[in-house]
């Protein structure tokens, strides 16, 4: 019995740094899929000047499920109109899908910023709103990646470590 | 459809008020006119009337068009994304689904001697576009042979229909009339006018043969079709700029026929305009239907022979 205890909870160590690993490598990815879609919009925009609801349709297309969510959402309440607040928009699109997101604060915060300027601007305006966001968003994306690959190992490592430390404390 | 067309740009209290409106009210109407700090004005069935949240009333009771109005109804109008509506705006129109023409006044924004955008736009009139199926059966005898579909130019004032005859007139060539037909027909239209296309389908009914280049300057058009699209017929709205002469002569030389429209009160009215003086002196166009509202869009003043002017018909 004791035995099966001290297994647990070394699988459980073990896991929970697994997970936290997983996390931020998933964190990565969605930033990541963030960044070619934003490029993709702007693509959009710049060369075939469609309009933003249309635009965002079309990013469904490319964008895994969660982030698809996001772009279908805002496009539905761009085609709703109940609003003319587009930054309201966008937050509650964004909002709407965040139980699938592993995002920090500071990602979401450099999000949000694409609905301040968004739809009301000329083209090279629109362009610049979302180049802008772009930068913001490749500069966490490096900054994540350093530190997952500073990190990952070491939350892999640390989960296995600490179960084994309590495991061998246990015995 | 019309109803639909029409909230779909309207921003709240506006939108409350034209849901109020009955569909007769909507089959009569004309135009809306939107101006900040003054009250909403409906024209409908050439009557002037004003609109609130009860529906329709009297120009003194109408509700009052504070700026966020037009602020909402450019928004929605864009689908939120005024960066491309950038070169109808240059223009101080656009186009809606339907074909609804918006005319925008405001602050004209100049750089180099050229109009780069407009801004505090304060003043908006939708003119609504209507499809009158048929309009056109009266002129279409005067228009087709066995041989030949006639160069035909719809000479009409401001708001009498030209661009609802034509469309009628592409829509008949296209499906065939009594006999002659049908044929291929190519529309340029620049203004989104005349087939009305939303995302690239004509939301009128323009005939199944018909193919259409939606937005794109009639010049350009003109030349693109004929390489592209080998049609029979092309049609045009508005034309009377520079530069249309030599296009319409390219497409003559082509052996394509042309349905065209130009403003003007007759046919002395468009003899002073250099270019159409030009155009009408070559005797390019070989019918010429004249319009007015006399008794409603679409009232034909008469349809002349276009080289001697020899009235083949009468209004």
């Amino acid at each position: 019995m004791r035995l099966v205890g001290i297994g647990i909870v070394f699988i459980s160590c073990t896991l929970a740094g697994f997970v936290l690993d997983s996390y931020e490598r998933k964190r990565l990815t969605e930033l990541e899929q963030f960044v070619y879609i934003f490029e993709l919009l702007r693509a959009e925009i710049e060369y075939r000047l469609t309009p933003l609801e249309e635009a965002c349709y079309v990013m469904t297309q490319f964008a895994s499920f969660a982030i698809g969510k996001v772009w279908e959402d805002f496009a539905n309440l761009l085609k709703g109109k109940q609003s003319v607040n587009v930054t309201q928009m966008w937050e509650e699109a964004l909002m709407g899908s965040k139980i699938y997101f592993h995002l920090k604060d500071k990602d979401y915060e450099i999000l949000e910023s694409f609905g301040k300027a968004c739809g009301y601007l000329d083209k090279n305006m629109q362009s610049r709103n979302i180049d802008m966001l772009i930068v913001r968003l490749k500069e966490e994306l490096e900054k994540a990646k350093v530190q997952y690959e500073k990190q990952g190992k070491l939350n892999r490592s640390l989960g296995i470590l600490v179960g084994a430390c309590l495991s061998l404390f246990l015995i | 459809m019309l109803k639909e067309e029409i909230i779909s740009i309207m921003p709240s209290p506006l939108r409350e008020m034209f849901l109020r409106l009955e569909e007769e009210d909507y089959k009569w109407l004309q135009e809306i006119r939107l101006r900040v700090g003054q009250p909403v004005l409906l024209r409908v069935n050439n009557q002037e009337l004003g609109i609130n949240l009860q529906g329709k009333c009297e120009v003194k009771y109408s509700y009052q068009v504070i700026g966020q109005d037009i602020e909402g109804l450019l928004k929605y109008l864009s689908g939120f994304s005024l960066y491309a509506l950038e070169d109808e705006i240059r223009q101080g129109y656009v186009t809606i689904r339907g074909g609804h023409r918006i005319g925008l006044s405001g602050k004209m924004v100049v750089e180099n001697m050229q109009i780069k955008t407009m801004k505090y736009i304060n003043s908006i009139n939708i003119r609504i576009a209507h499809q009158i199926i048929g309009c056109s059966k009266r002129v279409m005898p005067y228009l087709v042979s066995r041989e030949k579909v006639y160069h035909t130019l719809i000479v009409s004032p401001p708001k009498c229909g030209k661009t609802t005859l034509l469309r009628d007139i592409v829509r008949y060539l296209s499906e065939g009339y009594s006999g002659y037909g049908p044929y291929r027909v190519g529309v340029v239209d620049e203004r989104s006018e005349i087939a009305g296309c939303y995302q690239g389908i004509p939301q009128n009914d323009v005939g199944m043969r018909t193919d259409v280049l939606d937005g794109c300057p009639k010049i350009e058009g003109m030349k693109m079709l004929l390489r592209a699209m080998s049609p029979e017929v092309i049609a045009v709205d508005e034309i009377g700029k520079e530069g249309d002469l030599l296009a319409l002569q390219e497409v003559l030389s082509a052996g394509v026929s042309i349905i065209s429209t130009v403003h003007g009160k007759n046919i002395e009215d468009c003899k002073h305009r250099p270019l159409l003086k030009e155009l009408l002196g070559e005797g390019l166009f070989e019918r010429i239907i004249l319009l007015s509202n006399r008794q409603g869009p679409c009232t034909i003043e008469g349809i002349l022979e276009g080289r001697t002017y020899t009235h083949l018909s009468g209004g």
